[in-house]
């Protein structure tokens, strides 16, 4: 079974974030975000939110994905 | 068992709306569990991680040998192949990930490791793409 914070990301509006930054969230909520530094913003994340399973998502581009 | 993924609306330059299939994969790291969304791509030989992203659950640059990816563009990608634990719902299992050393390319799920485990059925009029556990093969 997907996770609530899956679902919140399937239906999240994420316009107000740059389009290829990063989002974390944690209960459904964008808790963090980070360009360069997503791994000290999500080691952060983890002390605060001990316990938790910090949900990152890189904000999707507009462009047209041809996948490789 | 079977793991129910969804599609995701998504804003495209030629189409203005595209809807991409996106799966919840957790991958367990020495630096804890991190849930990644990654969209479901039946044309990829090899799961894909963008560079910041795979520093993030903790993936050091060491004596791996760089490997290049080539898109259907023939463009290039520089990347170090890693052995990541993955959940995929309840099942867990290793799985090789390709980790971009360039950062504009998205998150990807693909055949290898992935697709050998799961019969993966893409039911894109009800919006939903349907993983089914067939086990290590």
């Amino acid at each position: 079974m997907a996770s609530k914070d899956y679902e919140w990301f399937l239906n999240a509006d994420l316009r107000e974030y740059e389009e290829n930054e990063y989002v974390i969230i944690i209960e459904q909520k964008v808790v963090a975000r980070a360009k360069e530094n997503l791994k000290a913003a999500l080691d952060e994340i983890r002390k605060k939110y001990k316990g938790k399973i910090p949900f990152v998502a890189k904000v999707p581009s507009s462009e047209t994905l041809v996948l490789i | 068992m079977t793991i129910i993924f969804k599609y995701r609306k998504e804003l495209s330059a030629i189409t203005d709306v595209i809807y991409r299939p996106v799966a919840e994969v957790t991958l367990v790291t020495e630096e804890g569990k991190t849930i990644v969304p990654m969209y479901i791509d039946s044309g990829a030989d090899i799961a894909l991680l963008p560079r910041i992203f795979g520093e993030a659950p903790g993936f050091k640059m060491d004596e791996s040998r760089v490997f290049e990816l080539v898109g259907i563009s023939k463009g290039k990608v520089p990347v170090i192949v890693k052995w990541v634990k993955m959940t995929i719902g309840e099942c867990e299992f290793d799985a090789r990930v390709a980790w971009a050393l360039i950062e504009d390319v998205p998150p990807l799920l693909e055949i290898l490791d992935v697709f050998d485990r799961f019969n993966v059925e893409f039911k894109q009029s009800e919006g939903i793409i349907l993983f089914e556990w067939v086990g290590k093969k």
